[in-house]
């Protein structure tokens, strides 16, 4: 019975190891997506015309959008999966963008 | 302890940008290196800066970011279905790509091609305002009367509708209506056979459907069961639509679905002469063809073949003839 609760413990640990490096990650396709929202508004603003997106184009960057969505939502439950088993965590404290 | 479970990310979001989003990324930092070359007076930077803290303000979590750009995508779709469906009005058009403070959710190129598409494919809702909302499907205008839940006198419907309603929608002929419906086509209720109360045999009828005074029958009966799968008849405020996104298929597949609307109207329209000809005769024939699914015979003709006592079938091609050289004009009367 003791074995299979430091089973549990180790699995925990590794699983918020493994949050914390997607964690980690995060920015950088936050970043981006910041800079391409930004670009879409400064496109228009300035009276320029520009070339349109074709449908295809619009289709994969919808599909990105969707995978992003879904990685958001991963790393948020992980996050709070985090705050459960590292009780030190202050949740109000870590500006991580959400 | 909290089990953590945990999924595998797919790294890809993390990396592949799509190479439009790059370029565009790449634009735009060629562009905020000009803005800080322009000569624009204080007073025009000043403004571009507040509307872009604005902006940023409204955009400042990664989900607010996800959401404005696929807001932003759906205007792009348009611009590409506009592109695509109407090429030479794209060339030749000069609308702006901007919203103004009169409308802030359609830019002026979206309102053109939201025109053209309620001009040349089918109209699109106009009861709605347009300026005060986006819409993520494609709003169509339903061509049919909420029977269910609409509040309406029966003088305002067409003959055949006045009675079809009345008869096979309602099925309560012993109100004061049905009573002031006949007289309106000076018929005495007595003249007439009672109503089945249940539905009509729709499978026996489904094999006649090639028939032409079983077909206007049905697609009557369609029509005011909003049962057509057509959606510009079926399409009520009251009941689950399909809604359709903006795609060029959907586009496309609409616009047949208002062409096919025609059908139903030449029909109704076919009944409709038949009315103003003989009701009494009409409403027997419709009211027999609902009880028993075949068209009803007098003593002559009971053993004459099917086709052979199908007068009123010349009626109908010269109707769909008229209804032909009228196609053009868009106004659908009920």
């Amino acid at each position: 019975m003791k074995t299979k609760n430091k089973n549990v413990r180790r699995d925990a640990l590794d699983a918020s190891n493994e949050a914390l490096r997607r964690l980690a990650r995060a920015p950088e396709t936050a970043l981006q997506i910041y800079e391409f929202a930004e670009s879409l508004y400064m496109r228009d603003g300035g009276g320029a015309t520009g070339q349109r997106m074709s449908l295809a184009a619009i289709e994969q960057v919808n599909e990105y959008l969707r995978q992003t969505e879904n990685d958001v939502q991963a790393i948020k439950k992980q996050f709070q999966e985090l705050v459960a088993v590292e009780s030190g965590f202050q949740t109000e404290k870590i500006p991580i963008g959400f | 302890m909290a089990q953590v479970k945990t999924k595998i990310l797919n790294a890809r979001a993390v990396s592949n940008l799509p190479p439009v989003a790059r370029r565009l990324i790449e634009e735009n930092k060629q562009r905020r290196a000009g803005i800080l070359k322009t000569s624009d007076n204080f007073r025009g930077r000043l403004d571009k800066t507040v509307a872009y803290l604005r902006w940023k303000a409204d955009c400042n979590t990664i989900s607010d970011a996800i959401g404005y750009i696929a807001s932003e995508l759906e205007r792009e779709r348009l611009y590409a279905l506009y592109q695509k469906l109407f090429p030479k009005e794209w060339e030749k058009s000069s609308a702006s790509f901007k919203r103004t403070s009169y409308n802030e959710y359609h830019t002026e190129r979206e309102y053109e091609f939201i025109e053209l598409v309620s001009d040349r494919y089918f109209p699109l809702c106009s009861w709605l305002d347009w300026t005060d909302f986006r819409f993520d499907h494609i709003p169509i205008e339903p061509v049919n009367f909420d029977l269910c839940c609409g509040d309406y006198e029966w003088q305002e419907f067409r003959p055949c509708l006045q009675f079809g309603v009345a008869a096979f929608w309602w099925r309560n002929t012993d109100d004061e209506d049905w009573r002031d419906i006949l007289a309106h086509f000076g018929i005495e209720p007595d003249a007439l056979p009672p109503i089945c109360p249940e539905t009509p045999p729709f499978a026996l009828l489904e094999e006649q459907r090639g028939n032409p005074k079983i077909g206007r029958f049905l697609h009557l009966i369609e029509f005011i069961h909003h049962d057509t799968g057509n959606p510009f008849i079926d399409t009520t405020c009251c009941q689950p639509v399909d809604l359709y996104e903006w795609t060029e298929e959907n586009l496309e597949k609409l616009k047949n679905d208002y062409q096919a609307v025609g059908n139903y109207f030449a029909s109704m329209g076919s009944l409709d002469a038949s009315i103003e000809k003989n009701a009494l005769a009409t409403f027997k024939e419709l009211i027999g063809i609902w009880n028993t699914g075949r068209l009803p015979t007098n003593g002559r003709q009971r053993n004459l073949p099917f086709e052979a006592k199908d007068e009123g079938a010349g009626l109908l091609i010269n109707i769909l003839a008229d209804f032909d050289e009228r196609a053009d004009d868009p106004a659908l009367t009920l």
